[in-house]
């Protein structure tokens, strides 16, 4: 399990976690190389969708990262985001998905030193969770 | 009761509180749904089987906005009305509700928690069923078992895309799981996990526990268990039930609640 | 050209209507190439589908480096630029604005962070290198998805409205006006000025003298709120209120009732007879009750506009009374100042942009039934600035019931700072008090005065003076803690202040320092202008530090206690940062508008969950071609994406955020890992 890297998707808000991530970037914050990022304009833009299909193509966790609850730019994008991921989390749950796979969570701009512990920790859970069998399970019959 | 039923709707024609009543006609042994008139012969009128009408409610309401209707209607077809009703495709202002209670065979059949709708015009009302024996099974399982077992589920899927075809409260004119994009095109079963979780993911605020999707699936795939899980959890993560207020958002579209 | 710096693949040449793409990896000195091989990342991007170049260059902001891209643009006819640096954040504008001098869309170029996001985090370059290899496989994979787009402009109106005309209305509107835009002030009372005018003096004094020397507010304000009455500029709607708005940022619609005054100001000249034979006698709301006026009255002598004005709530005329048809005053007017007929009009109006100035109303003192808020010895500060005001109904003298006060207690803090309910400092309790006590011992020179106070704020300039200057005139401070028990307990016809840690104090004078709390109609303000509150039920500002000014509405901006509590001089910066912030809109050409709006298309089936997810109204239902469907306002929208993940079906998208770019970019994640 050790030499298992994880495959890590972080979709950040511009606004907050996006500026966080760069913030770590100047304060040389060390952090795994496993994250990589996908930048949108708020977390309420990220459809659960996305992290299905993400997991589908073999992702091993997914970050959502936004600005903190009362701090969202477009005042309450986040509020949705919230809503969503946790109910689906839950649905996750009830297939046999291991939620914690996903994370949804808050970095301010000028949290780096937080957002840099937010990948750490996350890629520790996912390298403890082992790789996404999921979308490899199947056996596929192409009609 | 289907006796009583056209005693109803005759009383509804007569004070003229409709124009019309949709609702089921048994012609030549086959039953579907039919919009009767003032001057129809009632007697072909019928109660039963059971049959998502709030679709066929929908489709002629679009044409004919202002024809005040009659629908007649179990628990979960007000429920599917008032879900409709939050989504723009159907005005409730303009239909008159005409009740029928499930009877117990009925419930047993859907696992169905609330057989009656909020007014009972016919029938009697029978408690509703809250054990589902599937559901605790699986909340028994831990993470790995219930996987196995979904996938032992959803490896049965030919994507015959019944469940959302039956579905009364899928009203999407463009499916996402018929997009490649989405869910690849060809495959069989459908790509895990995308097919199954984006469905469930979309029937968490909308689901009414209609039981349709089940009973469409060729493959017995028990879907109904699923959505009732995401069902419950909206019920308490939430306060949401699903299909009992028409002026309360779903709460997916809302701000959180702490935060006014 | 700077041949030898570049690491160039060429890969062969795909059909013209393809995208062509270009890829640029910058050293960024040693910033990126001492973590990241990227000389490999540039060779393992040339391999990448559509893409037709990739170079590497050391610093591909630089003009060689811009020109490097600008050129290949023309000599591989390049319909998309990947660039992969530093964050967009940074240097997005600059290579955006390069590819446009080359003739390229902006919204055609992409960007990977490769530094702030993988080689200033990362020692191993074998592992930085592999995860920038991915990064730019993720820009790449979006690239050819990209479309060029055009950011909507929208002219502007360039007429300005302010709503409040107390002094940071007053201000902001003769700000607007003074650059040479029309403004329309709006004023729900049937004068100009406000809070302000109903108080006497205004801390810090400049000059302790019972003498007025400029610190009455009378004698300051009126002539201010003349000057905006007789700017060209200005349309003054007084007794007047918004009903209706509508429209977006430098394209306002508003409508504005305006309730007759019955009196023509220019033709009424304050002689007073119309005032003489009014039967209606009715308790002065401005003088806390503590004076009678008639149906027709003069507000203040300090009101502006100058005239009298008829309250058609009392008036008999109009409640059936003594002059029902006909009124005594219209008779009384020589002047035939009195149109008796007069009706309300709405007056419709296009503005580019709005001030928000509608004020705070007085902490309510009967909620605190320990201070004996009822009892005739017991006033709240601004029903001393009305008997302490040569305006007032005591024409300045300090008389309570009659007499002169002997002993006067003030208690601060009242409604503000508790641990419930309004938990915010009011911000100018401090100061009043400190004038109002100075006030007492001038006209009461022997009179006993104590101050109970929680704490003593005096941060603006000349007020930790002033307060100084207080205490050494035999003013009495005593401290008590916020949670402590304070309570008025009567006294024969005198009260005596309780409170823990401290004597009794006798008083015949008990001063209750109100704070301010939210108008009572601001909720329905708030709808009106689409602006939100505070938890404190305040105006909420776009930022607490970096826009104080700014609402969450495009093009409406904030000024005075209407945002929170703040004395005159803060109030007069915010009024004019709030018109120097209107007339940037006013000024505008014209407003240019994001590019990654919203858009539904045709399959939309008007289920309207976007319409309830989106915090700017942008979306509505409309009908098109005989169904309903969601319709962005591309001016509204302000491209959060929310509203996209709320649509089941994928009908509602962002331009430039496409459901199939993003998912190109998830695509790329997957298959070979790390």
């Amino acid at each position: 399990m050790t030499d298992f890297e994880p495959n890590i998707l972080a979709f950040c808000c511009n606004w907050c976690s996006y500026a966080a991530a760069d913030l770590a970037g100047i304060g040389r914050m060390k952090q795994p190389t496993n994250v990589k990022i996908v930048r949108v304009m708020c977390s309420g833009r990220v459809k659960p969708e996305f992290v299905i299909k993400a997991l589908a193509d073999g992702v091993d966790g997914v970050l959502i990262l936004g600005c903190h609850i009362g701090d969202c730019h477009y005042v309450s994008g986040n509020h949705r985001t919230k809503k969503r991921f946790e109910i689906f989390s839950k649905l996750l749950g009830h297939m046999g998905i291991d939620p914690r796979r996903i994370r949804l969570d808050w970095a301010s701009a000028a949290e780096a030193i937080e957002f840099a512990k937010i990948i750490t920790d996350f890629t520790e859970t996912i390298k403890e969770l082992g790789p996404n069998n999921y979308a490899g399970k199947h056996e596929r019959a192409t009609a | 009761m289907n006796e009583q039923l056209r005693e109803v709707v005759k009383g509804l024609f007569a004070r003229d509180e409709v124009e019309v009543v949709v609702s089921l006609k048994l012609n030549e042994g086959c039953v579907a749904p039919h919009m009767y008139s003032k001057e129809d012969d009632l007697s072909s009128m019928v109660h039963s089987p059971k049959y998502p009408i709030g679709i066929v409610v929908s489709m002629i309401q679009k044409k004919y906005p202002d024809t005040k209707i009659g629908v007649v209607i179990r628990g979960c077809d007000e429920r599917i009305l008032i879900e409709l009703a939050k989504r723009n495709q159907v005005n409730l202002d303009n239909i008159v509700l005409v009740g029928i209670a499930c009877t117990e065979e009925d419930a047993k059949d859907c696992l169905c928690e609330t057989p009656f709708p909020t007014k009972i015009d016919i029938g009697e009302k029978v408690e509703g069923i809250t054990t589902d024996e599937n559901i605790e099974k699986i909340s028994q399982m831990d993470m790995d078992e219930r996987f196995d077992y979904w996938m032992g589920q959803f490896d049965k899927c030919m994507k015959c895309y019944g469940c959302v075809y039956a579905c009364p409260t899928c009203i999407c004119e463009n499916c996402i799981l018929e997009e490649d994009m989405w869910v690849k095109t060809g495959e069989l079963p459908p790509e895990f996990p995308s097919f199954h979780l984006i469905r469930a993911y979309h029937s968490t605020d909308r689901c009414v526990d209609c039981h349709e999707c089940e009973r469409a699936c060729p493959a017995h795939i028990p879907l109904v268990t699923l959505y009732r899980m995401i069902r419950k959890d909206v019920e308490d993560m939430f306060g949401y039930k699903i299909g009992t207020d028409v002026n309360e958002k779903p709460p997916l579209v809302t701000v959180l609640e702490e935060e006014g | 050209m700077t041949e030898e710096h570049t690491h160039e693949v060429v890969d062969g040449t795909p059909e013209m209507d393809e995208p062509r793409i270009g890829v640029y990896i910058c050293d960024c000195g040693v910033n990126i190439a001492a973590t990241v091989d990227t000389k490999a990342v540039t060779e393992h991007a040339s391999k990448l589908p559509y893409v037709v170049i990739a170079k590497n260059y050391k610093y591909m902001c630089s003009d060689p480096g811009q020109n490097l891209i600008k050129d290949d643009i023309k000599e591989y006819n390049l319909n998309r630029v990947v660039v992969a640096s530093c964050t967009p954040r940074m240097h997005e504008p600059t290579f955006r604005a390069a590819v446009v001098e080359a003739g390229l869309n902006p919204c055609l170029f992409e960007m990977a962070n490769i530094r702030e996001h993988c080689s200033w985090i990362h020692k191993e370059m074998d592992s930085a290198t592999v995860k920038a290899i991915k990064i730019v496989e993720l820009s790449v994979a979006r690239a050819p998805l990209l479309e060029p787009l055009t950011a909507a402009e929208v002219g502007v109106t360039r007429v300005g409205l302010v709503v409040g005309g107390g002094i940071a209305g007053v201000r902001a509107a003769r700000d607007i006006a003074d650059r040479g835009f029309p403004v329309h002030l709006v004023e729900r009372e049937p004068y100009l000025g406000g809070r302000i005018i109903w108080l006497s003096k205004l801390f810090p004094l400049r000059k302790c003298e019972e003498d007025c020397v400029g610190d009455c507010a009378p004698c300051f304000v009126t002539p201010e709120l003349k000057e905006a009455v007789n700017n060209p500029n200005i349309h003054v709607h007084v007794n007047s209120e918004v009903s209706d708005l509508d429209g977006y940022v430098g394209n306002f619609n508003v409508k504005i009732k305006e309730n007759p005054l019955y009196v023509d100001k220019d033709r009424c000249t304050l002689c007073g007879e119309c005032t003489k034979v009014c039967p209606v006698s009715v308790k002065n709301d401005n003088d806390y009750g503590m004076s009678e006026r008639k149906a027709i009255y003069r507000p203040s002598e300090a009101a502006v506009p100058v005239t009298y004005v008829l309250d058609d709530v009392n008036c008999s005329y109009f409640t059936g009374g003594q002059c029902e048809g006909h009124p005594l005053c219209v008779d009384a007017c020589k002047f035939g100042a009195i149109n008796i007929d007069a009706k309300e009009r709405t007056v419709e109006a296009e503005v580019g942009a709005i001030v928000v100035a509608t004020g705070s109303d007085n902490y309510d003192a009967s909620q605190k039934s320990e201070l004996l808020p009822q009892h005739p010895r017991v006033m709240t500060a601004p029903e001393f600035e009305r008997i302490s005001s040569h305006l007032g109904p005591t024409k300045g003298e300090l008389l309570v019931n009659g007499t002169k006060p002997e002993k006067v207690a003030f208690i601060s803090c009242v409604g503000s700072r508790e641990g419930t309910g309004n938990t915010y400092c009011s911000r100018v309790c401090c100061m009043y008090t400190a004038k109002e006590a100075h006030t007492v011992r001038k006209k009461l020179p022997d009179a006993k005065i104590t101050v109970y106070y929680t704490d003593v704020r005096t941060f603006g300039k000349g007020h930790d003076e002033f307060y100084v200057k207080v205490l050494n005139e035999d003013v009495q401070y005593r401290q008590r803690e916020l949670g402590h028990r304070l309570e008025v307990v009567e006294n024969g016809p005198n009260v005596v202040v309780r409170a823990e840690g401290h004597d009794d104090f006798e008083a015949d004078l008990v001063v209750l320092a109100t704070g301010m709390v939210p108008r009572s109609d601001a909720a329905e303000v708030m709808r009106l202008f689409n602006i939100s509150r505070s938890a404190d039920g305040f105006y909420l500002e776009a930022h607490p530090k970096l826009r104080p000014i700014d609402t969450f509405t495009d093009g409406v901006f904030l000024a005075g206690c209407c945002q929170f509590p703040k004395d005159i001089t803060d109030t007069m910066f915010q009024a004019s940062g709030a018109a120097a912030r209107a007339c940037g809109i006013l000024s505008s050409p014209k407003l240019s508008l994001g590019e990654a709006v919203a858009f539904a298309d045709e399959t939309c089936t008007g289920c309207g969950q976007c319409v309830e997810t989106c915090q700017y109204s942008a979306i509505s239902l409309e009908e098109k071609d005989g169904k309903v469907v969601a319709v962005v306002n591309d001016i509204l929208c302000k491209a959060c994406g929310t509203c996209i993940a709320a649509c089941p079906s994928g009908s509602m998208q962002q331009k430039h955020y496409t459901d199939e770019q993003v998912l190109a970019m998830i695509s790329a994640m997957g298959g070979s890992s790390v």
